[in-house]
Parts: C-alpha cells; structure tokens; sequence
C-alpha cells in the first residue's frame, strides 16, 4: 500500500498556509516574532476565517489552531465533505500539553471562584484528547480518534501510527497533525527549568555558544490516503510517506544512538539505503545539547565523507520551537522543498560551531536541488526520537 | 504472512482495593468498596466528597522525583514485570501507557501554592515533571527498557488504546515485549469538573442500577506484559490471554456526552470482535464501562442489548468502577487484567452496591458476589471524553 499525503494545512509564525510559509522560509525570513508573554503567537490568526463562527464556542486555542490546520488541508486536498467524513475517516494527532493553558485556567479558576462556580464547558477543554475530539466532532470522522505524546516527537509518532492505521485497513482515510497555542505555563516552565533560552530570541540552531529554543505557537495537518484511491478520484500526491521510525534514549548518551535507530527503522520501512536521502530536516533548535544530539546522528547516519554530501536545514530556525506541532511543520517544509526543489536556508546561521563543520548546513540562501527523499527528524529531551521519510510522488 | 499472535503474560495493578495480582483479585472478588472521603485534598467547598484512592501506597525511589502518574505505573510496571517473571533491564522491550490528565498534581501543586503564597512561592520550573509523556519514558529509564516509547492521552479509553498499540508493535516486529497499561493519579481538575458536570454520586457508585447517581473518581495505575506468542512459550513463560482484537470508533457527537444510540460504542465491539474473527455469541464475560453515570450505563447497556441481541441476558456484564471508582486512564488497562484473570482464574468479578433492577439496564451485572465461570472470551470495554471509544477482546489460549 503506497500511503501519499493529499493535502496540507500550517499555521506558523512565519506564514499561514503551506506556501506562503514556505516562500518566506526560501526567503530567509521567519524566526523574528515579537514574543506574547515570551510565546510567540502567530500574528493576526483569525479562527473564523477558517472556521466561520458556528461550532467552535468552546475551543481553546490549540483546537483552533489544530481545526484551521485542517480546514486549510482538506482544502488542498480537493476532498468533498462526504468524501471525508464517516466511519472511514481517522484523526490521529500528537499532542503532549494538550490545550494546556485551559487545563489550568480551570484549576486556577476552581481556586479562584470556588469550584462550585467553574464553567462545566471549560472543563470539557481538561482532556489532553479535547483538540483532537473536537476535530472529529467538526467533521463527522467516526472512525477512529487518537492522540499521542512523545513530547516534540509526537507529531512524528502520530504519523507513523496514523499510516498504520491505513495499512492495517481499519480506516480508509486519514488526518493526522499537531498543534500548539501559547501558553504561558509552557514559556515560563520550561524557561526556569533551562529547556528554552533565557533571552527573547533563540539561538540559531548549530550556532557556537547557542543558548536555547524560544517557543512558538505552530499547526501542521495532512490527509493522507492510498494512492490507488487519490488516482481514482484524479487527486494530485504531494508526497508519500515512504517509511517512519521511533526509539527511545534511556540515558543522555545513548540520544543520538536512538535517533540513528529511529532513522534506521524508517529507512528499512522505505526499502531505501542512507545514500539516496537528498535532505534533511532536522530539528535543530538552538539548544546545545540536542543540537549535539542531532549532528552526531547525522554523522553516524552517513559516515563522515558522505555527511558533508547531504543538505540539512533547520525549520525551527524560522517557526521557533513549536513542540508537538514542530515535526508536523517539518513534514509540510518537507513538502514543499520535494515540489518546489529547494531547501530553505537556517534563518540567521552566521557562524557555525566547528563542532558541526562536517555537515552540508544549508545558510544564507535556498538550495536548488531536485529532492527524491526527504528525511524528516524529531527528538525530545525525554529520550523519545522519530523519524519520517517523505518522498517524492 | 501470518499475523504474530500477542499475549498478555504478566500483570501488575495498583488499585484502590488492592495493590499486586493477587490482593487486587482477591478484594475484586470479595466485592470490595473502597469509596471514602477524599484525602488527596481538602473537598470542604465541594457538594460531593468521595473518591477512591490508592491507600498504602509506598511510592518507589524514581530518578527526578517525578509525580504521582509516574510512581503509580513504575509499582505497576514493576509488579508486571515481576509477575512475568522477566529481570530487566529489557533490551527493546516497549512501553506504552494511557493517562487521561497525565501529572495533573504537578499543575495543580503548582496553582496551588500560587494561589495560597503568590506567584515566588512555586517553582516553575517545577513544570517540566507535567507534560503526560514523561510517565513512560520514566518508566523506561527506571527499569532500562530501550524500545518504542509512547504515552496515549485518550482519556478514559486510554488503557485499551495502550494495550492495542502495544500489540500492533508486536504484531509488526518492533518489539517482543512491551509494558502496556495506564495510569492517573487522583485528579482535583477531574474531581471539580465531574462535580460540576453532577456526574459524581455523593456516596457510592452503583452500576446500572435503578438509582445510580453518578461515578466516584478514582486513582491507580496498571501494566499489563504483553509478548509475543513465541517469545512467551520459548521462555515458558505463564500465558493468560491472548489479545485477539481491538475495535476503535469516534462518536463525533460531543466532547462530554455519549452518542444517545450509542452508535460509536456499537461499531466499537463490532470490530474487535470481526477482528478477532469470532462472534458476539462467543463471547463469555463482559466488562463493562459502566461508570455509574445515568447516561453511559444507560447507552452502553443498550448497545450491547443490539450487539448481543436476545442472548444478552445470559452474557455476565459486571463494571468493577462499582468497587474501584474510575481510575480514568488506567481504567481499561484494570479492567483488563480483571478480564485476563476472570479466563485465569474462572471467576466474574460482581457490580457491587447494586439494589434495584433498572428496566433500561436490563443486563446480567452479576450483582453483588463474585461468580464462579468459565471465560474463555472476555470483551473489555472503554469509552472516553471526545467519543473515544475502544474494545478489547481476550481469549484463552490454547
């Protein structure tokens, strides 16, 4: 079963809509969002301009972020809604914070008001599977519902789950993404406990002396279908989901062996050898150690000589840390290089730490190249990594 | 290529009434009420305030000093491991577990000493022990199990999704061994939430009786050894089910309130048992969601009054939530180690507290005492916030 992903939706700091984001990525741009409460917020997001105002009372922001993503993917996808809805149509979606920001509003307002006079709707938004729920609800998708949380692995978890799921025949149909919306709790918790940088701005990824991510509100969903199906119905592939993989790091220095591993799995699922991959989209954040983690797997990956061969950009360059919703964003930038064939730059990569001089960094401007394979990487400080293969149709 | 046959062998709960396999059965079986007053917090402005806790619990030295979920499923983790008799650590052995509020008192901690001290009283960095896929990678690293990885925040359906993802990657190759289970500690948000909602009964909980007010939020945690068939006989290990199907659906109707029809729930059991490649009529044993709600016992009983048609008086369906509250994610992941041992042992579990017949729950909820039965095929059902649904069948094997 050959699995190819038929729309696309993202939401991003840098741009709403797959190609409008992409274009300023090609550009350079990206990566300078004046931050909300040190979270950066995606400038005028509108819902309703996606949504129309019926139905969506009671999402919180990642649901809203979450359903726009969908909405612009079915879009693109060309579907009709009785193609998409019914008990053939799943909704897979990674997310480890849920919609955070209402889940403790709610307690704070229990303390606040007395608990006797929360809002009984407030606390539907308490379950981490409320954004992915609600997207079925939307959309009359009976078949399956699930979420996943591997932290900013968990975009990539739900894909590879999600194509399971097709494989396995128990749905016909898939939307599969992540999303995250700002949240105060996230900026301020993970800034003390030294997960993101102290200043307003993050480093560039593989930048000397780089002191952390900065956190950034992003959504990226994809429909995706067998092939044989989107050929009946003349639907055009904008990709295929040629292998995915996951592992898990027990300790810190097993990390960039996991995600070698992961890579691996994904590789053998997609019957390709390391040398016909022709990019990478690395999850680079701007931190030291998991930017550390990536290059070494990199070259572990390839060996030293032919890691200097394969172009590695660096998304969250541009986006910032968009946690679950990160991989997800990488697949669509994935989607993009394949059809336009070209690799975004890593927004403000001036100098490099010498540590990372044996890979092909792509800086300054696009790289023209014609893509086959695109090799998509996630990670998270918890240990979990993933790994996607995106190939061209 | 045939299909990898998976089995559950080894089993590891942490419930309000009992903690390890065999105290937990022994005071299922008994038909044990742990309902009581709460103590995780002070219930003093709540119209209702009973819970299910997990008493004597000596939580085990975690590196990090993670929060409740994560001490809840490492006992369990090790209980399971324990009682399949396998020594980590465990190369490429899996961990999979569902949660529905994941480290809730990490956040709620938080807010808490907020709110009472101001914002210089907590630590926030104190944040990062929250996000819900820490429970398992804590898990992993604390016995060093290195395969897959994943947390499966689908709310209250959340153990059965764990348990059908672990067998799908062993099904696939991933993995010969995986932990599947989950866990929940008691939760203040749930707590408040289903109180406001009315959803909680101000004494006890009682399944698909008449008079039933409402389910008692529970804590607890459960792992469930799941193995590859040939791994588990070439180490002669002891075998209590098969996994043999899993069934999903989405209600796609509300985010708090069941399908009135129940039509997710129906198409939920139908999967898992076309799965499984046998009928409802094979079916021996059911638990069942049954929260003690008006609305769910009220719809899953009907849906299984269309599912089992006019043999469904002669199917035992018990919820042992009558006994153990809803322990939310870990649930399913109980209630199937209460199936595994019901094809185990020959004995249902009962519905306790259960006075007076409900027309509308017209089911055979093996009231009160425990049964002497034989299961060969158990039906494991979970429903969550959302319309998740999802259904396990076990089986013993041959």
């Amino acid at each position: 079963m050959r699995l190819v992903i038929t729309g696309t939706g993202v939401l991003s700091t840098v741009g709403i809509g797959a190609d409008r984001a992409f274009e300023i990525m090609l550009a350079g741009g990206g990566g300078r969002v004046a931050a909300d409460g040190c979270f950066a917020a995606i400038p005028a997001f509108d819902p309703k301009v996606f949504l129309g105002e019926r139905g969506i009372r009671h999402f919180d922001r990642t649901a809203l972020l979450l359903a726009s993503a969908a909405r612009l993917a079915l879009d693109s996808s060309g579907l009709a809604r009785e193609d998409y809805s019914g008990e053939e149509t799943g909704v897979v979606v990674g997310s480890t914070h849920g919609s955070i920001e209402a889940i403790a509003e709610f307690d704070r307002e229990a303390l606040r008001e007395g608990p006797k006079y929360v809002s009984p709707q407030a606390f539907s938004n308490t379950v981490i599977n409320a954004p992915a729920s609600r997207l079925s609800i939307l959309h009359q998708a009976t078949g399956l519902n699930t979420t996943l949380a591997s932290g900013s692995a968990s975009a990539l978890d739900a894909l590879a789950y999600g194509v399971s799921m097709l494989r396995a025949g128990r749905i016909a149909m898939l939307l599969c993404g992540a999303a995250i919306g700002r949240s105060r709790e996230i900026a301020a918790g993970y800034r003390a406990a030294g997960k993101f940088s102290a200043e307003q701005q993050a480093s560039p990824p593989f930048s000397p002396g780089r002191r952390g991510a900065a956190p950034a509100e992003g959504a990226a969903v994809f429909v995706i279908e067998d092939a044989s199906r989107v050929q009946a119905r003349g639907g055009t592939p904008l990709g295929v989901v040629s292998g995915a993989g996951s592992a898990f790091a027990t300790d810190g220095d097993r990390h960039a062996l996991a995600l070698e591993g992961a890579v691996r799995d994904a590789l053998r699922e997609a019957e390709i050898a390391p040398a016909e991959i022709s990019c990478i989209v690395s999850s680079a954040s701007g931190s030291m150690e998991g930017d550390r983690i990536e290059g070494e797997a990199i070259g572990r990956l390839f060996g030293t000589e032919s890691a200097a061969k394969v172009p590695v950009t660096a998304p969250k360059s541009m986006t910032g840390e968009c946690l679950e919703a990160s991989a997800a964003i990488a697949v669509a930038v994935s989607l993009s290089a394949i059809e336009r064939g070209a690799i975004p730059p890593i927004a403000s990569l001036e100098e490099v730490d010498p540590a990372f001089s044996g890979l092909d960094l792509v800086r300054g401007r696009p790289r023209e190249v014609a893509l086959r394979h695109a090799l998509v990487l996630s990670r998270d400080d918890s240990g979990h990594c993933a790994a996607a293969l995106i190939s061209k149709p | 290529m045939t299909r990898r046959r998976v089995v559950v062998t080894g089993l590891g709960p942490v419930t309000p009434i009992g903690i390890g396999r065999d105290a937990f059965w022994a005071a299922a079986t008994a038909g044990t009420d742990a309902s009581d007053e709460v103590r995780s917090f002070d219930s003093s402005l709540y119209k209702v305030h009973r819970a299910c806790e997990v008493r004597d619990f000596d939580p085990p030295t975690v590196e990090g000093n993670p929060g409740r979920a994560s001490t809840l499923a490492v006992a369990a983790a090790g209980l399971a491991l324990r009682d399949a008799d396998l020594e980590p650590p465990l190369r490429g052995a899996g961990v999979v577990l569902g949660t529905t509020g994941g480290e809730i008192q990490v956040l709620e901690r938080l807010n808490r000493l907020r709110h009472d001290s101001g914002e210089a009283a907590a630590d926030p960095a104190e944040f990062r022990k929250h996000p819900c896929h820490v429970i398992s990678a804590n898990v992993a690293r604390h016995f060093g199990l290195d395969g897959p990885n994943l947390v499966v925040p689908t709310a209250c359906a959340a153990g059965n999704y764990a348990v059908a993802i672990a067998r799908d990657w062993i099904e696939a190759g991933r993995a010969e061994i995986v932990l599947a289970g989950g866990s929940d500690p008691l939760s203040k948000v749930a707590f408040t939430g289903f109180g406001r909602l009315g959803a909680i009964a101000p004494d006890r909980c009682r399944p698909f009786d008449r008079n039933r007010r409402g389910l008692l939020v529970g804590e607890g945690a459960a792992v469930l050894v799941l193995e590859s068939l040939q791994s588990a006989r070439r180490r002669g290990a002891r075998i209590y089910a098969e996994v043999s199907g899993c069934g999903f659906s989405c209600d796609a109707h509300h985010l708090t309130m069941p399908h009135p029809e129940g039509i997710g729930v129906r198409l939920a059991m139908a999967r898992a048992v076309e799965e499984a490649r046998i009928g409802p009529e094979d079916i021996d044993y059911v638990s069942a969601h049954g929260t003690g709600t008006p609305a769910n016992d009220r719809i899953e009983a009907g849906a299984l009054r269309a599912f089992f048609g006019g043999r469904v008086r002669r199917v035992p369906v018990s919820s042992i939530k009558s006994m153990i509250g809803h322990t939310m994610g870990a649930a399913s992941a109980i209630e199937g180690i209460a199936c595994a041992l019901a094809i185990e042992t020959g004995v249902v579990p009962p519905t306790i507290n259960y006075e007076t017949p409900d027309p509308d729950c017209d089911l055979d909820v093996v009231p009160n005492k425990a049964r002497a039965a034989r299961v060969d095929v158990a039906l494991n059902n979970a429903y969550a916030f959302g319309g998740n649904n999802s259904c396990i069948v076990l089986s013993r094997i041959d």
